[in-house]
């Protein structure tokens, strides 16, 4: 099981660095919840208790997706022309049972993200899934957290 | 003789003012010294020894409420050799005790303790955290400054008064943020952002073209409420009308404020419009309706800047508002926001660019003509005008002359 779930991670992955975020879109579930807490210098229990909280680097569903990437394909988004190169590695892939069918599946990423004015940076975070089994693998829950405090532009999808 | 950092006769500013460390180290004597600068929001705080970290330019500061009911800001660095006396952003306390050698100062800043018994000669009283000279509120926002000679806060926002009222007072119930806050990398001079959220609406449909294609076009650039306005103390905004106000949610809680008579027809007018403004130097809001995004620009070096914002709402507000609202500036106006995203990569460009640049080049502040007439406070111009920004950098300038001993 473990090793067919990594496996999704990857072609995600690989379909978020190649640009190709319609076939992503089409990995998103319809009830998606995807957002990202923001991260605050506390003590680690507080930083936790409080994550739902404080104002999120990401809240989003399954339309405002589709609407970033909607920007993207209008050539007028600054951010990313041209597009910025990344690579994700994906890395600590651990899956359990979850409501019904569905899998909680956690994973650890880099991003190597390099444009240019821009420069070279690396975004690093974990990512909190739950996705329904194969064949359809959709996703419908992901919290992303976010290994920093002040963030570069995050022009990207995770 | 370098030529001058604002030049009046052919509106146009230096590069110096963005790039040179010597200018930036200035403006931290000047700029960060003798302007009231916002350092935080009442409802960041509760009880008395509630604190939150925060800057006053370069400055590491915490604020804290005090026993006494005031607020109290003092650097977070220590009087002996410079450690930081609190680490956490924000929590509750009676003491800060600074890690390197345990010197202990109470919520006011105070030195209340060190760990071995004092000399006789050693007078504790001279050695508090460095405080600001004053403190003081406006509609929930928490300002300080360090000038003794800096005019009372509500001098200082003068006219400017009515515009923040706006966004800070239009309910008797006040204001609050949303817990948390967004922090981002800005790789420019804070300048350049400061000035593009008072007086830029120009930049709208060139650097956010890809949402305004997306979105439905509803603005009336001619209308009497689209306009720049901009006062001596170098605060400013940019108001867009639309054509036409679409009821929501939104706007019938616009109109209860009005019936409850918290805001006048005049206001209720305004509240209808985007507005975004900076007040003198480095705090900025955008607002549309429904949602209200607040900044600090922080300086950290001529070409690097660190942006920390906020959503602001009203404390009476119904609850599915603030949960909008909050949405739409993460959506919107945080370090992934669909329109921060372009701004923050245009702004990379510029600081990328302009540290490329001879010390003889200029930019150029000269299109756009000057008062418009408008019926409303301060100067005004038609949208569309560099003299907004221009007036700022001209205040800036005279500010920066008055270097003190920090």
């Amino acid at each position: 099981m473990i090793a067919e779930v990594a496996d999704l991670l990857y072609h995600e992955a690989e379909l978020l660095d190649a640009g190709r975020f319609d076939d992503w879109l089409a990995l998103l579930a319809l009830d998606l919840r995807y957002w990202a807490p923001s991260r605050a210098d506390l003590a680690r229990a507080a930083e936790q208790a409080g994550e739902a909280d404080r104002l999120p680097l990401f809240d989003e569903d399954r339309d405002s997706l589709t609407l970033r990437v909607r920007r993207l394909d209008t050539g007028l988004a600054w951010s990313e022309i041209p597009a910025t190169r990344t690579r994700r590695l994906i890395g600590n892939v651990r899956c359990e049972a979850g409501i019904g069918e569905r899998l909680r599946v956690r994973s650890n990423f880099l991003v190597w993200r390099s444009r240019s004015p821009g420069g070279e940076s690396i975004l690093a975070g974990a990512r909190h899934d739950v996705w329904s089994p194969a064949p359809q693998w959709q996703l419908h829950e992901r919290k992303i957290v976010i290994d920093h405090r002040t963030v570069e532009n995050l022009s990207l999808l995770l | 003789m370098l030529a001058p950092l604002v030049d009046r006769a052919d509106r146009t500013v230096s590069v110096r003012a963005f790039t040179d460390p010597d200018v930036f180290a200035r403006e931290q004597q000047s700029v960060f010294t003798h302007s009231w600068l916002c350092l935080g929001h009442r409802s960041q705080f509760k009880t008395a020894g509630d604190f939150i970290q925060t800057r006053a330019g370069t400055r590491p500061m915490l604020l804290c409420l005090g026993d006494d009911g005031a607020y109290h800001a003092f650097v977070n660095v220590c009087s002996h050799r410079g450690a930081r006396v609190c680490q956490l952003e924000s929590g509750h306390t009676e003491r800060f005790v600074c890690p390197y050698h345990n010197w202990a100062y109470n919520t006011r800043g105070e030195l209340v303790g060190v760990p071995r018994q004092a000399p006789p000669d050693f007078d504790k009283s001279r050695w508090g955290l460095r405080r600001a000279a004053r403190v003081a509120t406006y509609g929930d926002l928490i300002f300080a400054t360090f000038s003794e000679q800096a005019p009372p806060l509500h001098d200082y926002l003068g006219d400017f008064r009515g515009y923040l009222d706006l966004l800070v007072r239009s309910s008797a119930a006040g204001t609050e943020l949303s817990g948390g806050t967004h922090r981002s990398r800005v790789h420019c001079n804070w300048k350049l952002p400061a000035e593009q959220f008072g007086a830029d609406n120009w930049h709208f449909q060139a650097v956010h073209g890809s949402l305004a294609r997306l979105g439905r076009r509803n603005e009336d650039p001619h209308g009497d409420d689209s306009f720049h306005a901009y006062t001596p103390q170098g605060h400013m905004l940019i108001s867009v009308a639309p054509r036409t106000e679409f009821a929501s949610p939104y706007s019938f809680y616009l109109d209860e404020l009005l019936a409850r008579g918290e805001i006048s027809a005049a206001q209720r007018r305004l509240l209808r419009c985007t507005l975004v403004m900076t007040v003198f130097p480095n705090l900025s809001f955008v607002y549309f309706p429904g949602m209200c995004s607040m900044r600090v620009w922080h300086p950290s070096a001529a070409g690097e800047t660190e942006l920390w914002s906020w959503a602001l709402h009203n404390r009476d507000a119904p609850a599915g508002l603030k949960a909008s609202n909050r949405s739409q500036v993460t959506q919107l106006f945080s370090p992934t926001g669909m329109l921060e995203q372009d701004d923050l990569e245009v702004w990379a460009q510029l600081g990328h660019n302009l540290a490329a640049m001879p010390p003889s080049f200029r930019l150029c502040y000269a299109f756009g003509a000057g008062d418009a007439g408008r019926p409303h406070a301060g100067a005004t111009a038609a949208l569309q005008s560099d003299l907004p920004a221009f007036e700022f950098y001209q205040r800036w300038a005279a500010v920066l002359e008055q270097e003190v001993p920090a």
